[in-house]
């Protein structure tokens, strides 16, 4: 397995997320200015639009999903390239397509979030809930991965706790700001601007964590695995 | 058989060496829910050109994907070089060019593209080679994969899988579903690309009985999931002097 192989695989799998990203953005663009335009100004509605809307958005059709998922599969499975090494080389790609789109829509917030106003606090939680979300959904798929890569199990569980924590913060933070926090005790801290950087932030390292993982393993060579004839499943 | 023997590559596009590696089956089994093919022993030689002939469902495209490792469940043993597939797995595919039935690539490349991520995995990819068998079938690099019709998508499939020069060469239906001009065409090159008596092993499968008598030095005569016959084409003439191989060989088939 050579480092041009490798290379070719993350630059295809790469595209791949990028023309996943524009079906499942298209919906969730629509979905973001259906909450918008319904939701703004309207107290009460604004919470439970927002959730429709997002809700509607991650209805991705399946074999749309499916297929972006597993499309071209079959011949990077005809060539000499292991299982391990194209989920590496898949994860990478996925991973640092996250990243990038997330960096992406936190930086396009920011510019917007002049023009929105500060008094609309839901849009703007939502808006910046979006990257967050993103890259959290990435690291539980990174550890997912992790695990059926067969990383070693600190690694798993440190991708896990990082995933988790992320994850709890983000959803935290979101339901606070939306519906109020039913838990007085933890309502400073889930309030608090500090906390969604601090999910960012847990979630980027879990991120690049996985990333650098996945490279140090294909630099390695894939040696710590048992042989895997095929991918396919004939 | 059993060693890897490197020697002068011959044949287009520049000099290298090219490894002579032969295949052989034992006791080689598949059993699906559906399907059952019988154990079956199997030697080819390099330099040997040999059509798997038998109508649909015979067993002809499962044993193809065995000896190019796309096949992980089976019984028996299938080697290359004397070694095992399924132990060497997924390295051997490189001295493998297989060409599939149905076209393998993502749509939204351009056959430029294509090739241009296949040479990657290669080592010994020859892009020169490449471009001239892309002049050759008059392929159009900036076309789109997905928009290639069935005759174009096999020429490509057949510059992916020879672009390498593989010892080893598995065309698994090579001609079915596009027209006689274009498949008399595609024949003549995958003729001169690996002559027999060359260095080279080529294994095709096809229900084209004419398609065996253009390129085939031995044919091995499969139905429902068994080896009728394995048998060189000069013996077949020798039964009926004067018929054409494709009758021969439909007599054959029909007796069985």
């Amino acid at each position: 397995m050579t480092k041009q192989a490798f290379r070719a695989v993350v630059g295809v799998e790469f595209q791949r997320s990028r023309q996943f990203l524009m079906g499942v953005g298209i919906m969730f663009s629509v979905a973001t200015v259906a909450v918008l335009v319904l939701g703004f100004g309207r107290a009460g509605w604004s919470a439970v639009l927002s959730i429709l809307g997002i809700s509607l958005a991650l209805q991705v059709p399946l074999e749309v999903a499916k297929d972006k998922m597993t499309g071209g599969l079959e011949l990077l499975t005809t060539l000499p390239l292991s299982a391990s090494t194209l989920a590496a080389a898949r994860l990478t790609a996925g991973t640092l397509f996250s990243a990038l789109s997330a960096l992406s829509f936190a930086v396009a917030a920011g510019v917007a979030w002049p023009g929105i106003g500060a008094d609309a606090s839901t849009v703007r939680t939502i808006a910046v809930s979006f990257p967050v979300f993103w890259i959290t959904i990435s690291a539980c798929c990174s550890s997912a991965l992790g695990l059926a890569l067969r990383f070693k199990a600190k690694t798993v569980m440190t991708y896990g706790f990082l995933t988790v924590l992320a994850a709890f913060l983000t959803v935290g933070y979101l339901y606070e700001r939306l519906f109020g926090s039913p838990l007085r005790a933890i309502q400073a801290i889930m309030a608090s601007d500090h906390t969604l950087l601090i999910a960012t932030a847990t979630a980027l390292v879990a991120s690049a964590l996985v990333l650098a993982g996945s490279f140090l393993l294909a630099r390695k060579g894939l040696e710590i695995y048992e042989p895997e004839p095929d991918a396919m499943d004939w | 058989m059993g060693h890897i023997i490197e020697v002068p590559e011959r044949g287009r596009g520049g000099v290298g060496t090219c490894k002579m590696i032969g295949v052989r089956l034992r006791g080689f089994s598949v059993r699906y829910s559906n399907f059952f093919l019988e154990p079956m022993d199997l030697s080819i030689d390099p330099g040997e050109r040999v059509a798997v002939v038998g109508a649909n469902g015979a067993g002809k495209s499962t044993t193809l994907k065995a000896i190019a490792g796309r096949l992980r469940d089976y019984e028996g043993g299938v080697e290359l070089g004397g070694e095992d597939v399924r132990s060497r797995l997924p390295e051997i595919r490189a001295q493998i060019g297989f060409l599939p039935e149905k076209l393998l690539g993502f749509g939204w490349m351009t056959v430029g593209e294509h090739l241009s991520f296949l040479s990657a995995f290669y080592p010994t990819w020859d892009h020169e080679y490449a471009e001239e068998l892309l002049e050759r079938l008059e392929l159009p690099s900036a076309s789109k994969v997905g928009t290639l019709s069935k005759g174009m998508a096999v020429k490509l499939s057949l510059v992916g899988a020879e672009a390498h020069r593989p010892p080893v060469l598995i065309l698994d239906e090579p001609t079915s579903a596009i027209d006689p001009v274009m498949r008399r065409e595609l024949l003549g090159i995958i003729d001169e690309c690996a002559p027999g008596g060359g260095d080279r092993l080529v294994i095709f499968s096809s229900h084209i009985l004419e398609d065996v008598e253009f390129i085939a030095e031995r044919v091995v005569l499969m139905r429902v999931g068994r080896i009728l016959e394995d048998v060189a084409t000069a013996e077949l003439r020798e039964r009926d002097p004067g018929a054409p191989l494709s009758q021969i060989l439909l007599q054959a088939l029909e007796r069985s």
